[in-house]
């Protein structure tokens, strides 16, 4: 009896582990294989007490056409396609209720809003974790670089595979935030 | 230990023989040994949690000097350590309470902590219900592999805020509402640790914190099957707390020498809360002005909870009183009524606040006689206090003149003082009684 409960609990054991193990590979694979879109972005710093701290982004491809044929209701899971716009920044060229053929990168989202002609999404890489002593510089510099006056350009780099989306690096006129939060503010 | 003292003038004495002194001796002395092991196991789980806590906000820091590997390694090591405490623990300290509960405790602890720092390091949100419903799941086997008792109370503090995220807070705001019925079968994968804890241990103190922590958790979760009927979820909750009364007024629970449950304080102060609510006439209004929301009110979800709860509850009365009727209370019968005052609302709602109004203060009354009869200050005056809380209800929404008003203040007030004052008097007669 007691030798049947240590072996159901090193398989437990064993379930344990595989659940965190899973999303490490998940991510790497989608980081290794998947295709790069950057992300224009804002961010903001709130504190969460389970993860620490993190940039909270908020993506100028958000918004999008919202299609006539279904009925869109706030709250609700959705399929966001991804494209590209002349400057190679992301944009979601449609979204759909059911997931898309292969052939096309998609990333799966949240209704935010509904409006009469447009659409307000939400996707779930929109944290970027910092260290905490390093959190609040990179909120400071990262507001300044999305002021509308900012000649500065920032963006989220995301790796996209199959509807899974890894959230890389945040970079300001191609620094990485990591490496501008470390360094005094002028 | 005063009594020790004294031992060996009462031996001297030949108050008490030798051996009697030495018996009284190894008493408290086993006493005292037990009393010590349950703060070991209550400092010992406090401590596991502490741990496990400070190791999440350690590492929850984001050490940004660190590279993804080494964070992704770190983020496991509180994991695998409360792994191998527990195995240990499940080896060698098998019959150590406190073992089993402390390590258990951590690795409850380590499993979210890992499961978050993965999310940390590699930028995961995700939803919250999602995060809660993976390391619940992860857990679960802790409370039978491990058989503890505090992995279990952990679990059901876990399934009600899982049921809360899931159905109260993530759609609040919004008019997407999906159907989520996963806290109920989560609920019943950790019932049989339960049976088994008042079956063989109904005096210790894990059983009671369950006792209270189970019904707690159903009040505040089934309101999550409200969706477009919830006027309905009135009868439920009034079934829910008939049945709360009824568990706890029988069998196990009933001869507990701390018998008052969670089930029997829920129970009662859930039905007459619901009584007193639905004793203004708002709800009652404005159940008959849009009688369209009614039909097909019977196959909603919020009749099932009523099918479901309302036969539980009527089952346990009849078996209670299989063999006639005993120890009659109104607590017991009150919800088997409310279905039939719903429905008199729903055709004259002045005469469904009238029957509710009469019944708490009949309630009242028979609550205040159960005290005087069992001798019970506490029974009488909970029954005064109903009737009170039914009249300051009145105060605010009857028409009724200020001095009568006034009148049935002082006249409860007397009433509470007289009460009081002649159950003590009597009392004392009883004391002072050769």
């Amino acid at each position: 009896m007691k030798t049947t409960g240590i072996i159901l609990f090193a398989v437990l054991c064993l379930i344990q582990l595989a659940v965190p193990s899973k999303m490490v590979f998940a991510q790497e694979e989608v980081l290794a294989s998947g295709h790069e879109y950057r992300f224009r972005t804002a961010p903001v710093d709130p504190y969460d007490p389970f993860r620490g701290k993190y940039v909270t982004l908020d993506f100028d491809a958000e918004e999008c056409k919202r299609p006539a044929t279904d009925t869109w209701m706030r709250g609700e899971s959705v399929y966001a396609v991804l494209g590209t716009d002349s400057a190679g920044f992301a944009i979601v060229t449609s979204v759909h209720k059911q997931e898309p053929q292969e052939g096309v990168d998609y990333v799966t989202a949240k209704v935010m809003h509904v409006y009469d002609d447009k659409l307000m999404l939400d996707y779930s890489f929109n944290r970027f974790y910092m260290d905490e002593n390093k959190a609040p510089a990179a909120e400071k510099r990262y507001q300044e670089a999305n002021r509308r006056s900012s000649p500065r350009e920032a963006y989220a780099v995301v790796y996209v595979k199959k509807g899974e989306a890894a959230l890389k690096d945040v970079m300001i006129d191609g620094v990485s935030l990591r490496i501008l939060a470390a360094q005094p503010v002028e | 230990m005063n009594i020790l003292k004294e031992l060996d003038e009462l031996t001297k004495a030949q108050v008490i023989s030798p051996e009697s002194a030495e018996n009284i001796r190894n008493y408290y002395r086993s006493k005292q040994e037990h009393s010590g092991n349950r703060l070991f196991i209550v400092f010992g789980i406090l401590g596991a949690i502490l741990v496990g806590l400070g190791l999440i906000l350690i590492i929850a820091h984001n050490w940004d000097d660190l590279s993804k590997n080494t964070k992704v390694c770190v983020a496991y090591l509180p994991l695998v350590l409360a792994q191998l405490l527990c195995i240990y623990a499940l080896v060698k300290k098998s019959d150590s309470s406190a073992w089993r509960e402390a390590s258990s405790a951590f690795l409850f602890c380590a499993v979210g902590a890992c499961i978050s720092l993965v999310s940390q390091v590699y930028n995961i949100q995700g939803e919250l219900s999602s995060f809660l419903f993976t390391w619940l799941m992860l857990c679960l086997p802790i409370i039978y592999l491990m058989r503890s008792s505090v992995a279990s109370l952990l679990y059901i503090v876990g399934i009600s805020y899982y049921c809360c995220e899931l159905n109260y807070f993530t759609h609040f705001f919004t008019s997407y509402k999906p159907v989520h019925y996963h806290y109920w079968w989560m609920l019943l994968l950790a019932l049989p640790h339960y049976y088994q804890l008042v079956k063989s241990r109904p005096d210790s103190n894990y059983t009671v914190f369950h006792n209270w922590l189970l019904p707690l958790s159903l009040v505040v979760c089934l309101g999550s099957v409200a969706r477009h009927h919830d006027e309905l979820m009135y009868i439920a909750y009034m079934s829910l707390f008939g049945l709360f009364y009824l568990i706890g007024t029988s069998g196990a629970f009933a001869r507990m020498k701390r018998n008052v449950s969670g089930y029997l304080v829920l129970g009662s102060l859930g039905t007459t809360q619901i009584l007193l609510t639905l004793s203004f006439r708002d709800f009652w209004t404005r159940l008959t002005n849009d009688p369209a929301r009614f039909c097909e009110w019977y196959s909603s979800p919020e009749a099932m909870a009523v099918y479901v709860l309302t036969a539980s509850a009527l089952g346990l009365l009849i078996f209670q009183n299989r063999k006639g009727i005993r120890d009659f209370h109104p607590m017991k019968v009150l919800f088997l009524l409310f279905p039939l005052i719903f429905a008199l609302g729903l055709v004259s709602p002045y005469g469904a606040v009238a029957v509710v109004n009469l019944l708490v203060l009949a309630t009242g009354i028979m609550v205040i006689r159960h005290g005087v009869v069992k001798d019970h200050l506490g029974i009488l005056n909970y029954g005064l206090l109903t009737i009170t809380a039914l009249i300051v209800c009145r105060f605010f929404d009857s028409d009724i003149s200020f001095v009568i008003r006034g009148l049935l203040f002082v006249l409860v007030g007397a009433g509470f003082f007289a009460a009081n004052y002649l159950m003590l008097k009597k009392r004392k007669q009883t004391e002072h009684r050769p």
